[in-house]
């Protein structure tokens, strides 16, 4: 009875622990779905690898290009020990350091294609790794002796850092690539002599990302005999750094050489739709480590984003280290071991550059504030915070525990944020400022005897018209203090949408997040009357809702439904204007007024409040949802959801590749429709399929 | 270097209180809020510096009825003072028999490690304590004194899990006098003397309750957690962690849906091809030695490892090798589409009745399961979900249907799955050398009003409910005597809440399942509402079930825990109350497991954690 299996083929399978046979399935191409056969022994081997890199008009590129794609069917095999910059030409040797960076970045991803590679070792490139692994830096000699001593200096300084902190069986550092499963040996000769060339040319010095910073790129893979090169053009760094990104989706493992494989030939233009791409993460409610931060920034870039909005407070905790008000921090962060001090910053702000992100503070109020403010009425400043009495019932005071909101009329509240502000200068040196404005709380304000008084004081009423030029004294003398901060630097604060920010607020000055749900009407008139928007819509970009019943057993402020990553997918902005009446929303026409919809919409942003998130939950919470943000973002599809199963085949492959990126991105699917790509389909999407089949 | 250049004139600190803090990186400065225990809460207040407040640890451990024990023991009283000392210097003394004695030293191994996990800069077994200590404390000791009665080895239903812990204070030695008539109520005892030590932040040492007695045992033999590792496959390590976590719980049972239509990741020596046609890729297969790992880790975790088969229907891949080797058809309806008309969910597949060689196959999985997991007490048979369709479309078992003269009915088809459940159940027997063990079926077609007991033997069954917690046929079954373990989606389903996999929406069981309902699900109540009994000996139990068609190893830790925590006190303690009064405790014990090394989900803002009773409804 047991013999019916051939007992010597399978043998192997168990000494090694996987098996040695070949793998018994092979894909083909069939209408732009991979499907899976039984693998004829005589026949040729498709692994799925291969058949997804090829597979379709856009392969598994994630976010699919605007511009032109052609890929060709075929792949080449090469080990990544081949791979090799020929060139990176760029006339500004910041941008070579930021170019060397982005090439080791994007090496690393290849390596990290093994199956062997341990997980736990998928973690951000440091600066320390950057020093000791570079076997490209030393490219480039005519490195400027400034920025060398600099980065010397750096890498001392981390050193000292792990050195400081107590760490037992420490590895040395070494080479990650000393550790890759690809050093062993391939028994293909043809795979061994293959070599790839990256060639990159950048024209302009950028070196800090900015709103109308040009992320366009061309891509092109040539393969003659035994050189593949792939040929990268860009305006900017930021465009080349994507372009890397691209190159990065049209390599996959190659299971049989123990190598990977390259697309043979491409061509691909491509640029963003919209300039703003971003994730507001909020450390407030609970901390994140700089390395989670860092791991979130190298997320964020494989998928193209590009603004990184880091709600740093919140009335639950201060964990910013302040050089000049460090009691914010020493009252204000859950505890020592949980601070961002500015060292931290400074690494996760270049970190974040390197990746084509920019980083955006937010110190933001009034609402939202209580931790780190308690000292100052000890040294006799008075109540900087209100409402954080915790024997008044918080839901008389907030929208959530614990209240607390900043006091406007005690004049001791605006030199110390002023000081705050000059901390983020140092520490960002950022393009834009949040300044937060949600959730006021009037009510708060209201119970307050010394607003209560000034207002007799000064012959007003308790009515919500003197208490929106409360919040208009705190906002201006807030953007004021911004201003002098900023000491002549342009920096664009950020405010969210609300009815005082229509009324009170500069359209000019400001930059106006949305956030309210999908369609409501008042979002057109931001546009009608020339606000510079981003889009922030909660009830289908809030990544939070998932498990949201932290306060009691209720969910509050959220959908009925979680926003699933169709939600996420189909939730167009410009779509949403036209619907709601702005014309040519879609169009490069002006209107009346000389605007243009196009320009005023800069983008969008997801966000995670951190009620009942911290690193543990963060990533599976955010990805692969934001994934189909992010190509909303930079294709903007027109037609929202056509061909679903074709864009979620897309997708559950960028999962997967983040997940072999150390990315702990929740699946969509059983593996099974990875494996089977449009077998997990509903009836529509099987008529629609069945119906094209059909017709052809 | 930290802040240290900053001290300008702005700085608002003295400067020498912040120097200090800057050399280590961290503050070194002891906190500036304390905490008091009033009224059974700690209550946070600036420390003065005059009367030395508690760190929050210290009031944690001290404060309430059973500070932060989890689950809730029986009875306890804990002691409002602790003691410190450096975890180096931990003794102990067993009383045992041979075979429990090494499994004590095991547990013990284990717990000590669990006090080095307390630091928070534990890393790979090893921590730093670097103190500075006062004489006191180098001098001080922990002592433990267990005595095993029993000899029991092995997890049963019947196994007494009970103990009783006294921990006492003399000199310079800490006594934690350890009771138990198994050894897994003594390995309980230990998790829950290391729920009665915690980090002391301010002198980088660990303190323990000086004085506090628990005399504790569980409320249900049976507290579980169902894995699915064929949706998606989960690697060995994710499993221990699941299993480390499940322990510090004091859940006793994982149970283990190893395979499914969509894969088939278990290695089998006699029929290696299940693996190699079934398994995701050769990298994601549990071999034997995984298996046999898998099953001793947890033994040692006071845990039975418990295989489901599932069958007839959820088979698929895998089988397909058997038409090659001319044993005909194993499975019907293989990946067979439109999926929606075969089966509950795509891929499709069952096992194909007509075909006599499929029950020599099926014997053949059995045959090797029980060895990998012996010596089994239950075994699962799965037994959900059939698609009569899939089976009434098939030529093969149609015509084999007709020739038998069985009917092609719907009541024809019951009760040829009826005959298949039998012939199992005597492959299985026979494959466990002769010996009955219980077997376990999900609610279906099966159980279904007026039928459970016409096809199925309520000694030889045990029936696993996953309807919800208000359908008539629990009290049917209760009522017609039938042990049942529950797992009613509406509170115990954790696959729950996220976006629908086939098609547009969220899926079928939305919302999510919050910690707050897995904890208010009371199997006794339910079985109140329906029946007016309590049926306590019926009733063996509960388990929270991991669906795996949207989660793998990369987020496992955070959708099991820490609503894993939640099922345990209700299945350890089966308290009167709801959720609320449990709230602080929770919380506690997430991050309790988060310094063990789980990535449990955080259900608040930390600020929660240190305003204990101040995020109310």
């Amino acid at each position: 009875m047991k013999v019916f299996v051939a007992a010597a083929l399978l043998a192997l399978a168990a000494a090694e622990g996987y098996f040695r046979l070949p793998n018994p399935y092979s894909y083909s191409c069939q209408d732009g779905l991979c499907v899976k056969e039984e693998r004829i022994v005589s026949g040729e081997y498709n692994s799925l690898d291969k058949c997804q890199i090829t597979c379709g008009e856009y392969g598994s590129i994630w976010p699919q290009p605007t511009g032109k794609v052609e890929l060709s069917k075929e792949t080449v095999s090469f080990s990544p020990l081949h791979m090799r910059v020929t060139k990176a030409a760029t006339s500004d040797n910041r941008v070579a350091r930021m170019l060397d960076n982005a090439i080791q970045h994007f090496t690393r991803t290849i390596h990290f294609l093994h199956p062997d590679f341990p997980q736990t070792e998928k973690q951000p490139l440091t600066p320390e790794d950057f020093e000791n692994t570079g076997h490209f830096n030393q490219k480039f000699q005519n490195e400027d002796p400034a920025q060398q001593e600099q980065y010397r200096q750096r890498s001392e300084y981390d050193r000292n850092q792990l050195r400081q902190r107590p760490r037992y069986s420490r590895e040395e550092p070494e080479s990650f690539i000393r550790r890759s499963p690809f050093l062993r040996k391939r028994s293909n000769p043809g795979v061994e002599s293959h070599n790839v060339n990256i060639e990159i040319t950048v024209t302009a010095s950028d070196h800090k990302l900015r709103l109308d910073t040009d992320e366009s790129y061309n891509l092109v893979i040539q393969t003659v005999g035994d050189e593949t090169t792939a040929t990268i053009l860009a305006s900017t760094y930021y465009g080349a750094r994507h372009a890397l990104e691209t190159l990065s989706q049209l390599i996959a493992y190659d299971d049989i050489n123990n190598a990977v494989q390259v697309v043979r030939d491409a061509q691909i233009q491509d640029a963003p739709s919209f300039r703003y791409r971003g994730f507001m993460l909020d450390t407030g409610r609970n901390f994140y480590p700089k390395e989670d931060l860092m791991k979130l920034l190298d997320s964020m870039a494989y998928n193209k984003m590009n603004y990184f909005h880091w709600h740093i407070n919140d009335a639950a905790s201060f964990p910013m280290y302040s050089n000049r008000v460090p009691k914010m921090t020493y009252y204000g962060a859950y505890d020592a071991r949980k601070v961002y001090y500015p060292e931290d910053i400074r690494e996760i702000v270049e970190y974040a550059n390197l990746r084509g992100i920019s980083v955006i503070p937010e110190i933001g109020g009034p609402a939202h504030n209580a931790a780190g403010w308690q000292w100052a009425q000890k040294e006799g400043k008075g109540k900087l915070a209100l409402c954080t009495d915790s024997n008044e019932p918080w839901f008389e005071l907030s929208k959530e525990p614990p209240s607390g909101q900043i006091n406007p009329i005690n004049p001791e509240v605006y030199p110390i944020l002023g000081e705050l502000y000059r901390d983020l200068m140092d520490y960002f040196d950022p393009e834009m400022v949040h300044m937060g404005g949600d959730d006021v709380s009037f009510k708060c304000w209201q119970s307050s005897e010394e607003i209560q008084q000034y207002l007799s004081q000064t012959k007003r009423e308790s009515t919500s018209r003197e208490y929106f030029e409360l919040w208009n004294t705190y906002q201006s003398s807030a953007y004021n203090k911004l201003q002098e901060a900023a000491q002549g630097r342009q920096v664009t604060p950020i405010i969210y949408s609300s009815s005082f920010a229509r009324n009170y607020i500069d359209k000019d000055s400001y930059v106006f997040q949305i956030s309210e749900f999908a369609n409501e009407s008042v979002i057109a008139d931001y546009i009608k009357n020339g606000y510079k928007v981003i889009f922030s819509n909660q009830d289908q970009w809030n990544l939070g809702c998932l498990t949201n019943t932290w306060v009691g057993d209720k969910a509050e402020n959220c959908p009925s439904e979680v926003p699933t990553w169709e939600n996420f997918y189909r939730n167009s902005p410009l779509d949403m204007l036209e619907y709601l009446g702005v014309n040519n929303a879609r169009s490069d026409i002006q209107q009346a007024d000389g605007t243009n919809t196009k320009n005023l919409v800069l983008g969008g942003e997801a966000t995670l409040w951190s009620f009942d998130t911290d690193a543990n939950g963060l990533q599976s919470k955010i990805w692969p949802r934001m994934s189909a943000f992010a190509e909303r973002l930079w294709t903007d599809p027109q037609s929202s959801l056509s061909g679903t199963s074709f864009t979620q085949k897309r997708l559950n492959i960028q999962r997967q590749r983040m997940v072999y990126r150390g990315i702990a991105a929740d699946p969509l699917q059983p593996e099974f429709c990875l494996q089977d790509e449009g077998a997990c389909f509903s009836r529509e999407q099987y008529r629609a399929r069945t119906t094209l089949n059909n017709q052809q | 270097m930290r802040g240290s250049t900053t001290c300008s004139a702005t700085c608002l600190l003295a400067c020498v209180v912040l120097l200090i803090p800057t050399t280590s990186a961290f503050f070194s400065l002891p906190s500036p809020w304390g905490y008091k225990c009033v009224n059974s809460t700690c209550v946070k207040e600036e420390n003065t510096g005059v009367s030395q407040a508690r760190t929050l640890n210290f009031c944690k451990l001290t404060c309430g009825e059973v500070g932060v024990l989890w689950p809730r023991p029986t009875k306890a009283v804990v002691g409002d003072n602790v003691v410190e000392f450096i975890p180096t210097n931990v003794t102990q003394k067993t009383t045992c028999q041979q075979g429990v004695c090494s499994l004590l030293d095991q547990a013990v191994r284990i717990f000590k490690d669990n006090l080095h996990r307390h630091h928070p800069e534990y890393s790979k077994g090893w921590a730093t304590w670097v103190g500075p200590w006062d004489p006191a404390t180098i001098a001080h000791k922990l002592h433990l004194d267990i005595t095993v009665e029993g000899g029991e080895t092995r997890l049963g239903l019947n196994t007494d899990e009970s103990y009783t812990l006294r921990v006492s204070t003399s000199g310079s030695t800490t006594t934690a006098q350890i009771i138990a008539p198994s050894y897994f109520g003594a390995r309980h005892a230990l998790e829950t003397l290391t729920q009665l030590t915690e980090y002391e932040e301010n002198r980088d040492t660990l303190m323990v309750v000086n004085d506090a007695t628990v005399e504790d045992s569980p409320a249900f033999a049976y507290r579980g957690i169902l894995l699915d590792t064929s949706r998606n496959f989960f690697d060995v390590k994710s499993i221990e962690r699941t299993l480390d976590a499940m322990a510090a719980n004091k859940l006793n049972t994982f149970h283990w849906h190893i395979t499914d239509s969509h894969s088939f990741p278990l290695y089998l020596e006699t029929l290696p091809k299940m693996a190699y046609y079934g398994a995701y890729s050769s990298r994601q297969v549990y071999y034997p030695a995984d298996v046999r790992h898998l099953v001793e880790y947890g033994r040692v975790r006071g845990i039975r490892v418990l295989p489901e088969f599932d069958a007839p229907a959820h088979v698929g891949n895998g089988f397909q090798w058997g038409e090659k080797q001319g044993l005909g058809k194993l499975a019907v309806c293989v990946n067979q589409e439109p999926w929606q008309s075969y089966c509950v969910e795509p891929p499709c597949g069952q096992l194909n009745l007509a075909n006599p060689k499929m029950y020599d196959v099926l014997g053949q999985i059995y045959n090797e399961m029980v060895e990998l997991f012996s010596p089994i007490d239950l075994f699962h048979y799965g037994g959900d979900e059939v698609n009569l369709n899939c089976w009434n479309t098939t030529d093969e078992i149609t015509s084999w249907m007709d020739e038998n003269n069985f009917g092609r009915d719907a009541d024809a088809y019951y009760n040829q799955w009826s005959v298949f459940q039998e012939k199992s159940r005597q492959l299985l027997t026979a494959a466990n050398a002769g010996k009955e063990v219980p077997g376990i079926l999900w609610t279906s077609h099966l159980t279904e009003e007026g039928r459970a007991d016409q096809y199925l033997d309520p000694t030889k069954y045990i029936i696993q409910i996953w309807t919800t917690g208000t359908d008539k046929l629990i009290g049917e079954l209760l009522e017609k005597n039938f042990r049942v373990i529950f797992s009613n989606y509406d509170h115990w389903y954790l696959d729950c809440g996220f976006g629908a996999w086939v098609g547009e929406g969220n899926n079928w069981c939305s919302p999510y399942k919050g910690w707050q309902a897995v904890y208010d699900n009371n199997p006794h109540e339910i079985a109140a509402n329906l029946t007016g009994n309590t049926y306590t000996n019926s009733i063996l139990g509960g388990e929270a079930a991991l669906w795996s068609e949207q989660v793998d190893e990369t987020s496992l830790d955070s959708r099991l825990w820490p609503r894993g925590a939640a099922l345990a006190e209700r299945l350890w303690t089966n308290p009167s109350h709801n959720w609320e009064p449990a709230e602080t405790r929770l919380i506690h014990q997430r991050q309790r497991m988060v310094a063990r090394g789980i990535m449990a989900d955080r259900i608040q803002p930390q600020w929660c954690h240190q305003n204990e009773g101040l995020c109310y409804l």
